[in-house]
């Protein structure tokens, strides 16, 4: 087996890891399971290749146009909309978040058409060769962009006052209130964030492969594999673990033939879950 | 708390592996449910009520990953031509043909339901296909219900006895693109021979490569690198590596678009420039424009096009630019669906009767001119027909095999150049 498969296989990865690390963060801070997490890696996507035929700007450069676009909907959309549902039944969370993937799903086929579609740039399909190992940069670039996000989303939860305050929030809602702390806003923020990493993971996704309105639920499946190796809540965990996943599969696929890499994750995944359930790397109750 | 967390996770993956593994297996005790009831209402009146339409339904991807809504443009040009010269006469009475449309969105399930509704409840004599992995479904479907079933790309020669007795594929055999890729690739000159071959392995993609390993051998090439993989597949690492190490020139593909996507990135990333590239599936439908520049040089197997030769190629060309103006593709997926469409109408008025074993009858007798060839069904009710490799050319599709004069084929694929 080349160096080259398993370094490509870790940086393919790391797209799992972007996408898981959203999800896990959101679980972990929110207690909130959602099922639509990978729609709004699709719509990332479609917002930055509408801007991109307009403006023709270079995908990397409407990342912090998607970011911007992205947090204040799934923001308005958790403040205004989830939050009181949610408040109702916490079971909700799975049911509401199901319709919406089903509703962005049918809303992205409509805008945007049944076709995959994909972003354009000349980078995006170039190799570079590090250490004799040949390297896609699109997927270089989505490892560089997903350790400059985990350690700075590690950084401000370990190391900000406003991460302080959202580790209250996620730890104990009731006293944070007490203590005059607006769970709800800090609720909002936390999936707006989440949201943020699944439409920037989207873009990425768009410049390295493609997407299409149904082409959410697979990497779905990858970050939920994700989150239950790292332990919710666990931020670098989880790209370590999207890395991890990613190196899995490029193994399974030399060793076991191309059919068996999902069935090895999704084995993987049960198994970690029953041998441990607060995941590989966990251990705090909010990793964070 | 976070075990409570992973379980509906848990729970939410066991049911997608459980819904992807009932996906494959419900046609079969679905259709079997519904056989006699469907045999009854085949063995009923086989003239309708004066002037009552003829209901004929599709079931067809228009949304999801295999989406295909070229196709029901075909199948309503015909039905429409059909009712504008006062429709389809039985009995010596006209009666307009109704054509029932419903999207499946690329879903098995959904198509062996909506497949029973049409039959059991539209009361649809007939039923024309939607594409491809999908068919593999629909056709024993039909075969269950007793109602014929006139697909375009129903892979009989891939799947063994899927048409069974109600039938009928009247798309290019699949097997063609491959041998006519031989040709191609040899009237270039200038390959060593070696092919790699990757596909899906869903039963299409699986048949497919069956298929084209034969052929690939009787061609004297030589199968170098070779891969199934799952739909949404991401890395191709390892077979790229593959392909590469054995200097395989020739590459013939089988998959869905999105993983045709990640692989042409990939491919030209990580530095494999095969000389010649066929795409079948991915290549052979407008959503291999997507790919920009990078999909420029794909081969792509075709069974129509407007420098075809074929009958009413000059009319097809003209009706179906009005929707889609200089696209070939589209076209020639619309073509495809009205050729299925008239071969059922033509059978229909054959048979004289509504009666769907009649009507299966007088599909199996058909033998003339229509869009994409003389229609002559074998003992498994295929249809070869003509196929044509044509190549992804500046964003245009254009006929290069059988040769077209002041067309070239580019060689090697140059959207892949590094």
């Amino acid at each position: 087996m080349s160096l080259s498969i398993l370094v490509n296989g870790i940086l393919i990865g790391s797209l799992f890891g972007l996408v898981g690390m959203g999800l896990s963060l959101l679980a972990g801070v929110v207690k909130l399971i959602n099922l639509a997490q990978g729609n709004f890696l699709v719509g990332g996507a479609y917002l930055a290749i509408a801007f991109h035929e307009q403006l023709h700007w270079d995908p990397l450069l409407l990342i912090p146009m998607v970011a911007v676009v992205a947090f204040a909907c799934a923001y308005c959309l958790q403040r205004y909309f989830l939050s009181s549902i949610l408040k109702a039944s916490a079971s909700s969370s799975l049911v509401v978040t199901f319709g919406l993937s089903l509703v962005l799903q049918a809303a992205y086929q409509e805008i945007f058409g049944a076709n995959s579609r994909s972003l354009q740039a000349s980078w995006c399909d170039t190799g570079i060769t590090l250490l004799g190992v040949r390297l896609q940069s699109a997927y270089v670039v989505c490892f560089v962009v997903g350790l400059a996000l985990t350690a700075g989303v590690w950084a401000v939860l370990r190391h900000t006052r406003q991460g302080s305050v959202v580790r209250a929030a996620a730890s104990d809602p009731a006293t944070a209130r007490l203590l005059g702390i607006d769970v709800d806003k800090v609720f909002a923020v936390t999936f707006a964030i989440s949201a943020v990493l699944a439409a920037i993971a989207g873009v990425l996704t768009a410049v390295a492969q493609s997407v299409s309105p149904s082409g959410g639920f697979s990497l779905l499946l990858f970050s939920f594999a994700v989150m239950a190796i790292a332990g919710i809540g666990s931020v670098p965990g989880a790209f370590v673990a999207g890395m991890g996943v990613g190196l899995l599969q490029a193994v399974s696929v030399y060793f076991l033939g191309g059919g068996s890499q999902n069935l090895v994750v999704y084995i993987a995944f049960f198994a970690i879950l029953i041998a441990r359930p607060t995941g590989l790397l966990g251990r705090r109750p909010v990793a964070v | 708390m976070k075990t409570r967390m992973l379980l509906p996770a848990a729970t939410l993956s066991a049911l997608a592996l459980l819904g992807a593994a009932c996906g494959s297996s419900s046609p079969s005790s679905a259709g079997s449910s519904a056989t006699n009831s469907s045999a009854s209402s085949a063995s009923g009146s086989t003239a309708p009520a004066s002037g009552a339409p003829i209901v004929i339904g599709v079931s067809i991807e228009l949304t999801g990953s295999e989406a295909i809504p070229q196709l029901p443009v075909g199948y309503q040009e015909a039905v429409n031509e059909a009712n504008a010269a006062g429709g389809v006469t039985i009995a010596g009475v006209k009666h307009p043909l109704k054509l029932i449309i419903l999207d499946n969105r690329s879903d098995t399930s959904l198509l062996t339901s909506q497949v029973h509704t049409l039959v059991l409840a539209d009361h649809a004599v007939a039923l024309v296909s939607g594409c491809c992995n999908l068919n593999v479904t629909e056709a024993p479907l039909a075969n269950a219900l007793h109602v014929p079933l006139v697909g375009t790309a129903i892979p009989t020669n891939l799947v063994s006895s899927v048409n069974g007795t109600y039938g009928w594929d009247v798309f290019v055999s699949l097997a063609s693109p491959t041998n006519y890729f031989a040709k191609v690739v040899n009237s270039l000159g200038a390959t060593d021979d070696k092919v790699a071959l990757i596909a899906n392995n869903n039963p299409e993609g699986e048949g497919q490569q069956a298929v084209f390993e034969a052929y690939a051998k009787a061609a004297n090439f030589q199968v170098t690198a070779k891969a199934l993989v799952p739909i949404g597949t991401t890395d191709y690492s390892s077979f790229i590596d593959q392909a590469k190490q054995t200097g395989a020139d020739n590459l013939v593909v089988q998959m869905d678009s999105p993983d045709c996507f990640a692989l042409w990135k990939q491919m030209k990333a990580l530095g494999y420039q095969p000389k010649t590239a066929l795409a079948n599936q991915c290549g052979a439908i407008p959503t291999w424009r997507g790919l920009g520049s990078l999909g420029n040089g794909t081969l792509l197997g075709l069974d129509w096009t407007p420098q075809s030769g074929l009958p009413e190629a000059a009319k097809m060309a003209s009706v179906f630019s009005r929707t889609y103006p200089n696209d070939v593709v589209d076209q020639e997926v619309a073509v495809n669906g009205y050729t299925a469409m008239e071969v059922l109408i033509s059978a229909i008025e054959h048979a004289n009767s509504v009666s769907p074993t009649a009507i299966n009858t007088a599909i199996g007798e058909t033998d003339g001119p229509f869009p994409l060839g003389i229609v002559k069904f074998d003992s498994q009710h295929d249809w070869g027909g003509s196929t044509i490799n044509a190549q992804w050319q500046n964003g245009n599709v254009v006929q290069v095999y059988p040769p077209v004069p002041g067309v070239k084929a580019e060689f090697p694929v140059t959207g892949l150049a590094g």
